[in-house]
Parts: C-alpha cells; structure tokens; sequence
C-alpha cells in the first residue's frame, strides 16, 4: 500500500463513506405510478436515461470508456477539454505548465498532451504531424453531445500516437440543434466567451451544422497573487549579466485568445463533409521566473490546426459495409510566435508547419448477429516543417523553408541556418474480430499493422474480454499496446549558438548544440487492465480498475562529449540529442461512484473518482525517478442539483495529491492542492434566455502545478478566484 | 530490457483466441429505453388534464381512447395508466396497432415510427375530427402532427402545432402551451 498523506486521509474516509453509503430508496427505478403523479413540469427535469444508461457505452465497451454527456457538460460548467479532463480520474492536468504547450495532460501516469488522441466525431483534429499542442479553449465544447474518453493504449485500432488514450468529441446531430444558440460571456480580468452554434435541416436530406466560438482573457496578473514569485527582479542574460534591471521592469502580462469553427454537412447519413479550424494563442512566458524572462504581450505562442474531410457510407449488402475518408489537416505555429526569455537573447522567433493527407477505407463485416469483422487500410502522407531553431525576425511563409536568410548565432551572418522540410509517408492495415458468444461473455481481438518510411513497422494488437456474471455487473480484462512515432519536431529539432571565434581549420566554434538525431524510434507501451463496473440501481454505479503498463524505447535527451560537424562550417564540440533510451514502468487504480436520486422536484447528481498511480521512469544514465506531472494520489467529485430542470447548481472538488516535476533530481515538489470550482444557472428563465455563472478556485487558494523546468518554476502559480458571467439564448 | 516478454504475449494471445471458442454463441440481450417512454406516457396522461374535447365526443361514457399505430414503443406503460385512469374523471382506453385509415374513432393517437406514408394516412383519417395526434419523431410537428416529443439536454420535452390543434377543435390550455415550443406546418386542407 502506498504512503497516504495525512491530510488526505480525512478526504479519502468521506470518499468511501460516500461511496458506500446506503441509500434507502434507491432501489428501485421511477415507476409508472409516481411518474403520472408528477406535474408536467416535474416530469421536464427528468431525465430520459438513468445513469446506468448513460453508461452503457461504459458498460458493454471492450474498453476503459468515460462518457461525458452533453448534460453533465453543461450542468458541470465545462468551457473546454481542459475543464473535463481535470475533473476524470486517472488524469492529471497540469495548467500554465509548459511555454510551448501550456496545459500539459497525463493520462494514468505518463504525461504529454501528443501521447493521446484527440478526435471530432471520429476524425483527428489535434496535430496532425504529433506536435505537442496545447489542450485549452483552442477544443471547446459548446457544440459536444458528448465526449468519449478511452483510457489505456489504442493504436490497434487508431494507429501511431493513440498511446495513453483516446479522445472523442462527438458534436450535435442538426436536427438536436435544430435551431441557432448564442452565447455571450463576461469575467473577470477582461474575459469574453463567445459562441454560436447553429443546425438545421435545410432539406428532407440535408443536414448543416455549423458553429465557431471566440473568447479572449487578459488573465489574472500573478504578479499581485504572488509577489514573491512575480516580484521585480534584474532580468539576467544567460552569462549572468543584466539584460534590464529591476526598477524598469514591465508589468506582469498574460493574455490568451482563441477561436474555433466547424462545419458538418450531412447528405442522407451517405456522405459527410467537414471542416474544423482551431487557434490558441497563450504566453510564451508561461510559468517562466521574471529573471529569465520579459513579459510582452507580444511573447505569444499561437498554435492553428485546420482539418477538413469528406466521408462517404456504402452498404454492399445487409452484411457489409463500407466508410471512405478522406482528410487533409494543417498544423501551424504561426510566425509570430517566440520567445522573450534569455535563452532567445529576449526575442526570437519560432516556426513550424506540418500538414497530412488521410486516405482510408474501413469495411464492417457482419458474420451474423453476433460476430463481426472490422477491418481497414490507411494511407497517409506528411510534410512537416519540424519547429524551427531560434530565429531572429519572423519567418516568411511566402519563402522556401530554406530560402529565409537566417544565419546561425556568433558566425558573421556567414552559415545559412538549416531549416527541414521532412516529407513522409505511413501505411497501415487492421482487422478487429468481435464477438459475443453468451448473454455474459463477448470477447474483441484486433492487429494493426503500420510501416512509416522514417522508421520502419509497427505492428500492435489488443485483446478484451467482457463478462457479464450477473445481469448489472461486468468485468472486462483487456490488453493492449500502442506506439508513439517519434515527431519529426523531436527527430529534427536543432538549437545552439556559436561563440563567434574560429578554430585554426577556420570554423566556427560552438561549445553547445542540441542536434538531430533522424534515427528516432518510436516510443512502446502496452498494458494489463482489469475493470469492474457494478449498477447497485440504475442509478447508482460503482466502478473500479487495475492496469499495469509497460513503456520502453521512452524518448529522452542525452549529452555527447564529443565533436559534431552538423553545421557545415562549424565545429560543435559538445552537444545533446533525443535518444531512444528509458523505459517506464506504471500502474495505478481508479474507484468511481455515480448517483442520482429526485426529491422535492431536485435531481441530484453525485459523482466521485479516487485515482491511485505509481511507478518509475529510467532516465538516462541508469537513474530512476518518480513519474512526472503526476500526482500519486486525486479525489474528483462533486455534486449537481437540479431544481426542475430550472435552477442549477454545481461545485466541483478537485484534490491533488503531492506532484513530481520533470526535474526528478530536484527536492523540489509541487504541494498538494484542493481547488473548488463553481457552475451555476438559471436555465430558460425567459423566452429561450438562460443566465450562468462560473466560478474557478471558489476559495481563491494559491496553489501550484508542476512543469517542465528549465525557464520555468518548478511549480507554477496558478490562477487565484476567477468569475464569469454569461447569457445563452436558444430559438 | 525489462519489459516484453515474447512468449507470454504469444501465450495470452493464444488463450484469449481459444477463449472465443469456448462458449457457444446465443441471442444478445434485448436493451430496452423503457425509462423514455414511460415518462412520455406520463407525458400524455397529463396533456387529458389541459385538452378539452367536444362535449359530444366524450358521450355517454366519459371515455378516452388513446391509440397508437405504428410500432408501440411503451411497453406496459400504457396499460398501468389506463388502470389508474379507472377513478379518474375520463377513464383511459388504449388500443394498439390501430389501423392508420381508422384513428378518427380514438381520442388520442400516438403515432408511432418515423415512416412517413403512415403519418400522411393517419392525418387524412383525422382531418377536420377532434383527435389528439403525438407523436416522438423530428419533423413530425411541421407536418401536421399536434404535440410532438423530442429530446433536448437527456429530458423530454414536446412541440405543439397550434394551427394543427385549432383544425382539429381541440381547446388546448395556455398553461400547457407555455411548456411547449410553438411550431407552424402541416396541410389545413
């Protein structure tokens, strides 16, 4: 049994008292009695499904599934993915934590927002070149009807980078929207959300469903929240040498921005056509210390993903049928983008394009009623243009990536930098076997089959077992395993500097250079799950699960003590490259409890996970250290009242146990945090007008979450009590 | 290399495959969205409350004749309503796969299924006559139906086509169009 901190030991008792607590009443669904005593108003805030049905994609799954509906999404406040992933158990989302991709997200234990999928109706709509991205508003939820997220690796089915899990935003069918709803909100620190979302039938045929979304926030200035860490400080050069001095410092800034916009046509439920655009700007400086940073608001980081798709449905019969896709998808870090911080020398710029073209065919073969055939082949082809070494004025998108003028550091504006251009292709192939063989026991055997021209074959299968012993219990035993492929932004990453003098053969000397290392392999993991999930009533579930999961071949730089002659010439004499050279070793267990009951017209809604992860990373030189941005121990819960489907209230409790950064050598911890979250409404108060208010960090705690390291603190301050006001209108 | 083990991954494969073999297959489990529709019964026991006939459509016995045609999605719901409608002041008759051509004989009719041939029949037959029409598919209301359910945030909730419920001469309670979302459509003719 692992070390509980004290202070959660009180919190987990209630937990489990919550859990396990009798509920007189329960026992039985509403029955057709109480159910024509009830007023028509009473029977509005019913729901249709009871909890158990909400589940039951959960429930028969050949998966670790969390579905959050639109409901529980709107009942709960979530603006974002960011919002509901915070609130899952086994997931750690660690907020202003990164400069490059600001929230990071670990799912059971292995943090990195590329190492899960993320997915809009099926089709991938986070980089589609593996980049890290950021997980924040640039994926919002107001047009979701619900969100499925499978927890464990997936690539059998998904491909490369379905490696802790995967992340499906299902959005509203037109004819549910049926109809245009707005909404405009207002907070705190200048923070403006707006939406819309609109869907109709525009024939007997045709469906549209199109919405975007636009907010902007100049966040809280830390600097008054904590002026220990924000105080006016020299901001130093990295030889230590001051680059502005304390009593000129600027104010602290952080703004974001984002904007989103999709578009689902819907000819016959045969042929779909759809668009996704996403754009995140946020803070290069994010959770950087003032002495190795500027604050402009022009230190940005501003990620854009575009996807558009046509997808085609075919019956060839009453047993087999056909998907066709076809998807293009743009990933650019937009050229503004940099760094103010002292490693850029205080400005610098940043770029990278990546863009794939998808082209798959999938067949549905049903054997009879209770056997199934699922198979499929994938082309794709990328270019990427991996992320660019500083560089000293904006790119120029209407030049060849090798055509910019930019020259290395210290070398006389003599060596020409080396920008890539990587084009690349992966073939992969599947075929899933489902089959249920009894009332209580169905069993999924899948093999995927991947050759990427940078690094070879991949091949990766998954196993499941369903088994219903009695009628509201199930046990799944599964496996499965993933790979990661090594992005080229890690594969061809360069940075460095010379220091402006020459050897005796006439070259420029560089004492540091992080180099490519295009020999990259991807990343393995597999893993061993138990799950059991348990209806005590329809509306009361119990679940719990065990995984063990391997990771090998884990990505990780390491120092060369020796000459490089990379850069024509120039003479590297010591440098650092990703390597393909630590292994990880995890494994954790998550408890769930879901409850609703009605009383006085109220339907309550209780939920409450408690997530217990363990294990050890191999780093490089043999040592091992705790799992990064990854809390041993989380409570998520909270409870929704809902009072006549007319007044809604929801506080949301996230505990956070002790947290390790990625700086494992360091005594430093990130210390645990209890953050309490608010969503409240008044839900169609007049003609189609519902009004509500969000609260994030109720207590205005100051509390810390982990990071990268480097520029940054080691545990980064986060946002005290912010408030937003909103209005939705639905005609 | 500390972590995969060739042979006890062949070994798990191997037992997971033979594991497909080993129970014979039979029929799955019926699911059932029976929660859905008893609140929609509820539903329709509560609109008698806020839907006046015709004095003479309701003579001599008080009775109302609630009909589905189509596929009946209610299972029992319907039965136990009728069974508590005994003491209520308009006793609930229910009648199932009613022919669409013969709906004008019941008070209310639920009209089942998105097939749209049986919805113009069902329409025709009741044309002009003081009977209810519900139904629960996307589109219905526009078409002519009166009240018609559909889903919004998990709850039920229903549309009224005013014009349908006027031709019909049915007095429809404001407390009940206040609930509703007001749609236009259907034939008058």
């Amino acid at each position: 049994m692992p070390q509980i901190n004290a202070s959660i030991r009180p919190l987990l008792l209630a937990f489990f008292i919550l859990l396990f607590w009798p509920v007189p009443g329960a026992a039985e669904d509403l029955s057709i009695d109480k159910l024509s005593e009830m007023s028509l108003s009473e029977l509005m805030s019913i729901d249709t499904t009871t909890a158990a049905r909400t589940n039951q994609k959960a429930f028969d799954a050949p998966a670790s599934i969390t579905v959050i509906t639109r409901q529980q999404i709107r009942e709960r406040g979530y603006v974002n993915l960011s919002d509901l992933l915070e609130d899952l158990p086994g997931i750690d989302v660690n907020r202003k934590s990164a400069e490059t991709f600001f929230n990071q997200v670990a799912i059971r234990g292995n943090v990195g927002n590329n190492k899960f999928i993320v997915m809009q109706n099926g089709i991938r709509t986070g980089s589609p070149t593996g980049e890290n991205i950021p997980i924040a508003d640039n994926f919002p939820l107001f047009h979701a009807e619900q969100v499925e997220v499978i927890f464990g690796p997936a690539s059998a089915l998904y491909g490369a980078d379905a490696f802790t899990g995967v992340v499906n935003i299902i959005t509203q069918d037109a004819k549910r929207i049926d109809g245009v709803e707005v909404s405009s909100a207002v907070g705190t620190d200048d923070y403006y959300y707006n939406y819309l979302n609109f869907g109709k039938s525009l024939t007997d045929k045709i469906d549209l469903a199109v919405g975007g979304h636009w907010n902007s926030s100049q966040n809280p200035d830390l600097s008054k929240t904590y002026p220990q860490h924000f105080g006016k400080t020299d901001a130093l050069n990295t030889d230590g040498t001051v680059f502005r001095r304390a009593a000129e410092r600027e104010p602290f800034t952080a703004p974001t921005e984002s904007y989103s916009a999709y578009a689902n046509l819907d000819f016959n439920k045969k042929f779909f056509l759809g668009m996704t655009e996403s754009f995140l700007s946020h803070p290069s400086t994010t959770g950087n210390q003032p002495r190795n940073t500027i604050y402009a608001k022009d230190a940005v980081w501003e990620t854009r993903i575009d996807s558009y798709h046509g997808k085609y449905k075919a019956d060839f019969g009453p047993d087999l049928s056909g998907e066709s896709l076809v998807q293009y998808s743009v990933y650019e870090l937009q050229p503004g983008s940099g760094f103010t911080n002292s490693f850029a020398n205080f400005r610098s710029f940043k770029y990278a394009k990546g863009n794939k073209l998808k082209l798959e065919q999938q067949l549905d073969y049903r054997m009879d009623k209770n056997h199934g055939l699922i198979g499929g082949f994938t082309f794709e082809n990328f270019d990427h243009i991996p992320k660019t070494p500083d560089l000293p004025s904006q790119f120029d998108t209407g030049r060849d990536a090798n055509d910019q003028g930019f020259f290395y550091l210290g070398t006389d504006n003599t060596l020409p930098l080396k920008i890539f251009d990587i084009n690349y292709q992966n073939y992969g192939g599947y075929l899933q076997a489902q089959s249920k063989w009894s009332d209580w026991f169905s069993t999924t055997v899948g093999l995927r089959f991947d050759y990427d021209t940078r690094f070879g074959e991949s091949v990766n299968p998954r196993a499941g077992m369903v088994f219903k012993p009695v009628k509201d219990t199930v046990v799944k035993l599964l496996y499965g395993e993933a790979f990661l492929a090594p992005t080229s932004r890690i594969s061809h990453e360069h940075f460095g500097s010379f220091t402006g003098v020459k050897d005796a053969q006439g070259r420029y000397i560089s004492d540091f250079f992080h180099l490519p290392n295009p020999n990259l392999r991807p990343e393995k993991t597999r893993t061993y799950e138990a799950d059991l999930i348990h209806n005590i009533t329809p509306d009361f579930i119990v679940s719990g699960n065990f995984f063990y999961t391997q990771v090998e071949d884990t990505i990780a730089n390491v120092f060369k003590d020796e000459s490089s002659t990379f850069i024509d010439g120039g003479i590297i004499r010591g440098f650092e490259i990703a390597d393909n050279i630590g292994e990880a070793e995890i494994y954790g267990a998550d408890l769930k409890a879901d409850y609703q009951t009605y009383f006085m017209k109220t339907n309550l809604k209780f939920w409450g996970g408690y997530s217990w992860v363990e294990g050890r990373i191999k780093e490089p030189g043999g040592l091992t250290g705790p799992l990064p941005l990854t809390a041993r121990n989380k409570i998520k819960t909270g409870v929704t009242l809902n009072y006549a489907e007319k007044y809604i209230l929801t506080p949301r409790i996230v505990w956070v146990d002790r947290t390790s950064n990625f700086r494992s050598f360091t005594a430093e911890k990130v210390r645990p945090y209890t953050l309490v979250n608010l969503h409240a409404e008044a839900k169609n108060f007049y003609k189609g007008f519902s009004a509500f208010v969000n609260v994030r960090n109720l207590m205005d705690t100051n509390y810390f979450n982990a990071t990268t390291g480097g520029q940054t603190f080691l545990s980064s301050p986060q946002d005290p009590r912010t408030v937003f006001f909103g209005l939705r209108y639905k005609y | 290399m500390i972590l995969f083990n060739i042979r006890n991954t062949i070994l798990i494969y191997a037992a997971l495959f033979l594991l497909q073999f080993v129970a014979p297959p039979s029929a799955p489990a019926q699911e059932s969205s029976g929660r859905e529709y008893a609140i929609k019964a509820a539903f329709i026991y509560n609109f008698v409350k806020f839907v006046k006939w015709p004095e003479r459509e309701l003579r001599p016995s008080g009775n109302l004749t609630l009909c589905v045609t189509g596929a009946d999605p209610f299972g029992p719901a319907l039965e136990k309503l009728a069974e508590k409608s005994k003491t209520a002041e308009n006793k609930l008759i229910v009648q199932r796969a009613v022919n669409p051509d013969g709906a004008a004989q019941c008070h209310i009719v639920f009209v089942g299924g998105p097939d749209g041939g049986h919805l113009e029949r069902v329409l025709d037959a009741v044309r002009g006559k003081p009977v209810l029409t519900v139904g629960d598919t996307p589109g219905f209301a526009h078409k002519g139906v009166a009240i018609n359910f559909f889903i919004e945030d998990n709850k039920v909730r229903f549309e009224i086509n005013v014009g349908a419920t006027r031709r019909s001469g049915l007095a429809v309670s404001s407390e009940l169009l206040n609930l509703a979302r007001i749609v236009e459509g259907g034939s008058g003719k």
